[in-house]
Protein backbone atom coordinates (compact mmCIF):
# COMPACT_ATOMS: atom_id res chain seq x y z
CA UNK A 1 0.00 0.00 0.00
CA UNK A 2 1.74 3.36 -0.82
CA UNK A 3 2.03 5.71 2.05
CA UNK A 4 1.33 2.37 4.20
CA UNK A 5 2.10 3.94 7.46
CA UNK A 6 -0.36 6.70 6.63
CA UNK A 7 -2.92 4.61 5.54
CA UNK A 8 -2.73 1.72 7.44
CA UNK A 9 -4.73 3.04 10.16
CA UNK A 10 -7.88 3.91 7.98
CA UNK A 11 -7.55 0.33 5.76
CA UNK A 12 -10.58 -1.07 8.11
CA UNK A 13 -12.90 2.13 7.66
CA UNK A 14 -11.88 2.29 4.04
CA UNK A 15 -12.89 -1.40 3.24
CA UNK A 16 -16.29 -0.48 5.62
CA UNK A 17 -16.78 2.39 3.44
CA UNK A 18 -16.78 0.83 0.54
CA UNK A 19 -19.42 -2.15 1.76
CA UNK A 20 -21.68 0.72 2.43
CA UNK A 21 -21.52 1.81 -0.79
CA UNK A 22 -21.19 -1.51 -2.64
CA UNK A 23 -23.74 -3.44 -0.31
CA UNK A 24 -21.37 -6.86 -0.89
CA UNK A 25 -18.10 -7.28 -2.03
CA UNK A 26 -15.35 -9.58 -2.82
CA UNK A 27 -11.37 -9.51 -2.01
CA UNK A 28 -10.08 -8.81 -5.34
CA UNK A 29 -13.19 -6.37 -6.27
CA UNK A 30 -12.39 -4.01 -3.22
CA UNK A 31 -8.76 -4.14 -4.24
CA UNK A 32 -10.17 -2.49 -7.85
CA UNK A 33 -12.61 -0.59 -7.18
CA UNK A 34 -9.94 1.48 -4.67
CA UNK A 35 -6.95 1.37 -7.27
CA UNK A 36 -10.20 2.94 -9.46
CA UNK A 37 -11.50 5.65 -7.10
CA UNK A 38 -8.02 7.07 -5.83
CA UNK A 39 -6.26 6.31 -9.87
CA UNK A 40 -4.16 3.95 -8.78
CA UNK A 41 -2.91 5.77 -6.24
CA UNK A 42 -3.43 3.68 -3.45
CA UNK A 43 -2.69 -0.19 -3.85
CA UNK A 44 -4.26 -2.33 -1.32
CA UNK A 45 -2.27 -5.38 -1.56
CA UNK A 46 -3.45 -9.16 -0.24
CA UNK A 47 -0.99 -9.09 2.60
CA UNK A 48 -3.15 -6.19 4.07
CA UNK A 49 -6.53 -6.78 3.20
CA UNK A 50 -7.17 -10.33 3.61
CA UNK A 51 -6.25 -9.83 7.61
CA UNK A 52 -8.15 -6.92 7.59
CA UNK A 53 -11.08 -8.55 6.42
CA UNK A 54 -11.00 -11.52 8.87
CA UNK A 55 -10.60 -9.58 11.50
CA UNK A 56 -13.94 -7.64 10.58
CA UNK A 57 -15.01 -11.07 10.42
CA UNK A 58 -14.25 -11.96 13.58
CA UNK A 59 -15.17 -8.83 15.47
CA UNK A 60 -18.73 -9.30 14.19
CA UNK A 61 -18.62 -5.99 12.00
CA UNK A 62 -18.75 -8.19 8.24
CA UNK A 63 -20.74 -11.30 7.71
CA UNK A 64 -19.84 -13.82 4.66
CA UNK A 65 -21.81 -14.85 1.65
CA UNK A 66 -20.01 -17.84 -0.13
CA UNK A 67 -21.27 -18.51 -3.68
CA UNK A 68 -19.64 -20.87 -6.70
CA UNK A 69 -18.93 -18.65 -9.42
CA UNK A 70 -17.30 -19.85 -12.59
CA UNK A 71 -15.67 -23.14 -11.63
CA UNK A 72 -14.69 -21.66 -7.93
CA UNK A 73 -16.08 -20.54 -4.92
CA UNK A 74 -16.37 -16.92 -4.23
CA UNK A 75 -16.41 -15.06 -0.44
CA UNK A 76 -18.13 -12.25 -0.64
CA UNK A 77 -18.29 -9.69 2.82
CA UNK A 78 -21.21 -7.65 3.28
CA UNK A 79 -21.72 -5.37 6.94
CA UNK A 80 -23.83 -6.53 9.79
CA UNK A 81 -26.07 -4.67 11.71
CA UNK A 82 -23.25 -4.14 14.22
CA UNK A 83 -20.92 -3.42 11.42
CA UNK A 84 -23.22 -0.27 9.30
CA UNK A 85 -23.51 1.37 12.98
CA UNK A 86 -19.78 1.44 13.41
CA UNK A 87 -19.09 2.68 9.65
CA UNK A 88 -21.00 5.50 10.79
CA UNK A 89 -18.83 6.02 13.94
CA UNK A 90 -15.52 5.23 12.37
CA UNK A 91 -15.94 7.54 9.36
CA UNK A 92 -17.05 10.09 11.70
CA UNK A 93 -13.76 9.77 13.66
CA UNK A 94 -11.73 9.94 10.39
CA UNK A 95 -13.34 13.14 9.09
CA UNK A 96 -11.99 14.55 12.79
CA UNK A 97 -8.78 12.90 12.36
CA UNK A 98 -8.54 14.56 8.80
CA UNK A 99 -9.88 17.86 10.04
CA UNK A 100 -7.53 18.08 12.63
CA UNK A 101 -4.57 17.16 10.19
CA UNK A 102 -5.78 19.92 7.68
CA UNK A 103 -5.54 22.34 10.83
CA UNK A 104 -1.96 21.23 11.68
CA UNK A 105 -0.42 20.97 8.45
CA UNK A 106 -2.35 23.82 6.81
CA UNK A 107 -3.63 26.26 9.31
CA UNK A 108 -4.52 28.85 6.84
CA UNK A 109 -7.01 26.35 4.69
CA UNK A 110 -8.88 25.27 7.83
CA UNK A 111 -10.38 28.54 8.79
CA UNK B 1 -12.28 -14.49 -20.08
CA UNK B 2 -13.24 -17.25 -17.86
CA UNK B 3 -11.10 -19.92 -16.80
CA UNK B 4 -11.30 -23.58 -17.36
CA UNK B 5 -12.48 -26.10 -14.31
CA UNK B 6 -8.30 -27.48 -14.99
CA UNK B 7 -6.96 -23.75 -15.01
CA UNK B 8 -9.03 -23.48 -11.52
CA UNK B 9 -7.59 -27.10 -10.41
CA UNK B 10 -3.95 -26.12 -11.52
CA UNK B 11 -4.04 -22.85 -9.80
CA UNK B 12 -4.99 -24.62 -6.15
CA UNK B 13 -2.70 -27.79 -6.71
CA UNK B 14 -0.09 -24.74 -6.86
CA UNK B 15 -1.24 -23.13 -3.80
CA UNK B 16 -0.97 -26.55 -2.29
CA UNK B 17 2.21 -26.99 -3.31
CA UNK B 18 3.54 -23.70 -1.72
CA UNK B 19 2.00 -25.27 1.67
CA UNK B 20 -1.37 -22.65 1.65
CA UNK B 21 -2.90 -26.21 3.82
CA UNK B 22 -6.30 -24.25 4.75
CA UNK B 23 -9.03 -25.14 2.84
CA UNK B 24 -10.46 -22.15 3.91
CA UNK B 25 -7.46 -20.07 3.32
CA UNK B 26 -6.93 -21.58 0.08
CA UNK B 27 -10.31 -21.29 -1.63
CA UNK B 28 -10.11 -17.14 -1.08
CA UNK B 29 -6.75 -17.01 -2.47
CA UNK B 30 -7.73 -19.33 -5.21
CA UNK B 31 -10.60 -16.85 -6.46
CA UNK B 32 -8.34 -13.58 -6.27
CA UNK B 33 -5.46 -15.11 -8.57
CA UNK B 34 -8.01 -16.59 -10.62
CA UNK B 35 -9.92 -13.10 -11.07
CA UNK B 36 -6.41 -11.68 -11.35
CA UNK B 37 -5.36 -13.93 -14.31
CA UNK B 38 -8.55 -13.37 -15.71
CA UNK B 39 -8.20 -9.55 -16.29
CA UNK B 40 -4.69 -10.20 -17.15
CA UNK B 41 -5.52 -12.66 -19.99
CA UNK B 42 -8.20 -10.30 -21.37
CA UNK B 43 -6.15 -6.91 -20.90
CA UNK B 44 -3.01 -8.74 -22.20
CA UNK B 45 -4.60 -11.01 -24.95
CA UNK B 46 -2.36 -13.66 -22.71
CA UNK B 47 -3.08 -17.41 -22.38
CA UNK B 48 -3.61 -18.64 -19.16
CA UNK B 49 -0.56 -20.32 -18.38
CA UNK B 50 1.54 -16.69 -19.35
CA UNK B 51 -1.43 -14.88 -17.72
CA UNK B 52 -0.30 -17.63 -14.82
CA UNK B 53 3.72 -17.01 -14.50
CA UNK B 54 3.41 -12.70 -15.02
CA UNK B 55 0.92 -12.45 -12.45
CA UNK B 56 2.86 -14.69 -9.35
CA UNK B 57 6.17 -13.60 -10.35
CA UNK B 58 5.11 -10.02 -8.97
CA UNK B 59 2.53 -10.90 -6.68
CA UNK B 60 3.37 -14.22 -5.10
CA UNK B 61 5.31 -12.98 -2.03
CA UNK B 62 2.07 -10.69 -1.22
CA UNK B 63 -0.26 -13.73 -1.38
CA UNK B 64 2.39 -15.82 0.54
CA UNK B 65 2.18 -13.52 3.08
CA UNK B 66 -1.44 -13.88 3.72
CA UNK B 67 -0.90 -17.34 4.61
CA UNK B 68 1.78 -16.83 6.89
CA UNK B 69 -0.10 -14.78 8.88
CA UNK B 70 -2.40 -17.67 9.52
CA UNK B 71 -0.38 -19.44 10.60
CA UNK B 72 -0.67 -20.84 14.55
CA UNK B 73 -1.76 -17.97 16.55
CA UNK B 74 -4.61 -15.59 16.41
CA UNK B 75 -5.18 -12.54 18.29
CA UNK B 76 -9.19 -12.51 17.42
CA UNK B 77 -9.68 -16.06 18.26
CA UNK B 78 -8.00 -15.29 21.92
CA UNK B 79 -10.13 -12.51 22.52
CA UNK B 80 -12.98 -14.00 21.50
CA UNK B 81 -12.38 -16.78 24.14
CA UNK B 82 -11.86 -13.95 26.68
CA UNK B 83 -14.98 -12.93 25.59
CA UNK B 84 -17.30 -15.65 26.34
CA UNK B 85 -14.98 -16.17 29.37
CA UNK B 86 -16.90 -13.36 30.80
CA UNK B 87 -20.47 -14.21 30.22
CA UNK B 88 -22.59 -14.22 33.23
CA UNK B 89 -23.50 -18.49 32.30
CA UNK B 90 -19.12 -18.67 32.13
CA UNK B 91 -18.92 -16.84 35.15
CA UNK B 92 -21.49 -19.02 37.37
CA UNK B 93 -19.58 -22.27 36.45
CA UNK B 94 -16.38 -20.18 37.56
CA UNK B 95 -18.39 -19.55 40.72
CA UNK B 96 -19.53 -23.31 41.39
CA UNK B 97 -16.38 -24.47 41.03
CA UNK B 98 -14.90 -22.30 43.50
CA UNK B 99 -17.53 -22.93 46.21
CA UNK B 100 -17.25 -26.55 44.78
CA UNK B 101 -13.33 -26.67 45.40
CA UNK B 102 -14.12 -24.60 48.79
CA UNK B 103 -15.93 -27.27 50.39
CA UNK B 104 -14.66 -30.53 49.00
CA UNK B 105 -12.03 -31.66 50.29
CA UNK B 106 -10.51 -32.50 46.62
CA UNK B 107 -6.92 -34.37 47.69
CA UNK B 108 -8.91 -37.37 49.27
CA UNK B 109 -10.33 -38.18 45.63
CA UNK B 110 -6.93 -38.52 44.83
CA UNK B 111 -3.53 -41.02 45.25
CA UNK B 112 0.02 -39.69 45.32
CA UNK B 113 0.27 -41.72 41.90
CA UNK B 114 -2.50 -40.14 40.44
CA UNK B 115 -2.68 -36.27 41.57
CA UNK B 116 -5.58 -33.42 40.55
CA UNK B 117 -1.95 -32.37 38.35
CA UNK B 118 -2.35 -35.31 36.52
CA UNK B 119 -6.39 -35.02 35.87
CA UNK B 120 -5.53 -31.34 34.25
CA UNK B 121 -2.96 -33.00 32.12
CA UNK B 122 -5.07 -36.14 31.24
CA UNK B 123 -8.23 -33.80 30.11
CA UNK B 124 -5.81 -31.63 28.07
CA UNK B 125 -3.78 -34.34 26.18
CA UNK B 126 -7.45 -36.12 25.67
CA UNK B 127 -8.63 -32.35 24.17
CA UNK B 128 -5.79 -32.18 22.28
CA UNK B 129 -5.89 -35.90 21.04
CA UNK B 130 -9.72 -35.75 20.31
CA UNK B 131 -8.87 -31.91 17.81
CA UNK B 132 -6.03 -34.08 15.63
CA UNK B 133 -8.34 -36.85 15.36
CA UNK B 134 -11.64 -34.88 14.32
CA UNK B 135 -9.49 -32.41 11.82
CA UNK B 136 -7.27 -34.70 10.42
CA UNK B 137 -9.73 -38.41 10.04
CA UNK B 138 -13.12 -36.63 9.81
CA UNK B 139 -12.96 -33.90 8.32
CA UNK B 140 -10.14 -34.51 5.60
CA UNK B 141 -9.81 -31.26 4.85
CA UNK B 142 -7.74 -28.58 7.46
CA UNK B 143 -9.47 -25.44 8.21
CA UNK B 144 -8.23 -22.69 9.62
CA UNK B 145 -11.43 -21.54 11.41
CA UNK B 146 -11.30 -24.40 13.46
CA UNK B 147 -8.12 -25.44 14.01
CA UNK B 148 -6.70 -21.39 14.80
CA UNK B 149 -8.62 -23.10 18.21
CA UNK B 150 -5.12 -25.27 18.76
CA UNK B 151 -3.22 -22.62 19.33
CA UNK B 152 -5.93 -21.32 22.39
CA UNK B 153 -5.50 -24.80 23.87
CA UNK B 154 -1.60 -25.01 23.41
CA UNK B 155 -1.77 -21.43 25.78
CA UNK B 156 -3.90 -22.77 27.84
CA UNK B 157 -1.77 -25.96 28.49
CA UNK B 158 1.61 -24.05 29.02
CA UNK B 159 -0.70 -21.55 31.45
CA UNK B 160 -2.02 -25.24 33.37
CA UNK B 161 2.09 -26.59 33.23
CA UNK B 162 3.19 -23.19 34.93
CA UNK B 163 0.59 -22.64 37.29
CA UNK B 164 -0.32 -26.26 38.04
CA UNK B 165 3.05 -27.47 39.02
CA UNK B 166 4.67 -24.27 40.59
CA UNK B 167 5.21 -26.05 44.50
CA UNK B 168 5.40 -29.59 43.35
CA UNK B 169 4.79 -30.43 46.88
CA UNK B 170 1.69 -28.72 47.75
CA UNK B 171 -1.63 -29.39 46.27
CA UNK B 172 -2.71 -26.01 44.17
CA UNK B 173 -4.28 -23.68 45.98
CA UNK B 174 -8.24 -23.26 45.62
CA UNK B 175 -7.86 -20.07 43.26
CA UNK B 176 -5.73 -21.95 41.00
CA UNK B 177 -7.81 -24.91 40.78
CA UNK B 178 -10.65 -22.74 40.28
CA UNK B 179 -9.12 -20.85 37.45
CA UNK B 180 -8.06 -23.36 35.36
CA UNK B 181 -11.26 -25.83 35.66
CA UNK B 182 -13.03 -22.94 35.01
CA UNK B 183 -10.60 -22.34 31.71
CA UNK B 184 -10.81 -25.97 30.76
CA UNK B 185 -14.53 -26.20 30.55
CA UNK B 186 -14.92 -22.57 28.98
CA UNK B 187 -12.44 -24.05 25.99
CA UNK B 188 -14.63 -27.02 25.90
CA UNK B 189 -17.75 -25.18 25.24
CA UNK B 190 -15.93 -23.03 23.60
CA UNK B 191 -14.67 -25.79 20.74
CA UNK B 192 -18.76 -27.55 20.54
CA UNK B 193 -19.64 -23.91 19.86
CA UNK B 194 -17.51 -22.89 17.10
CA UNK B 195 -17.70 -26.62 15.78
CA UNK B 196 -21.58 -26.66 15.51
CA UNK B 197 -20.61 -22.46 14.04
CA UNK B 198 -18.33 -24.09 11.53
CA UNK B 199 -20.78 -27.29 11.06
CA UNK B 200 -23.90 -24.96 10.10
CA UNK B 201 -21.86 -22.92 7.89
CA UNK B 202 -19.89 -25.58 6.04
CA UNK B 203 -21.90 -25.86 3.20
CA UNK B 204 -20.51 -22.25 2.43
CA UNK B 205 -16.68 -24.01 2.53
CA UNK B 206 -17.79 -27.15 0.29
CA UNK B 207 -17.67 -27.09 -3.50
Amino acid sequence: MKNSQLYKGSLNTIIMKLLEEQGRMYGYEITQKVKEITKGELNITEGALYPALHKLEAEGLLDVEVEKVDNRLRKYYKLTEKGTTETINRLAELEEFIKNMQTIVNPKLSY
Amino acid sequence: MKLTAENIQFIDNYLKNSEVIYYDIRMEMLDHVATAVEQKMEAENLGFYDAFKSYMVVNKKEIMKENKLWSGYSKETTLNFLKFLMQPIMILIGVSFYFFYENIQITNYFSESFTIRNLFFVFMIILAFFQLIYFHLILKQRFFVLEKLGGLLAIIYYLQMFFMNQHEDETPSIITLTLFSYIMIAYLLYFIKEVYKFKTNKKQFVL
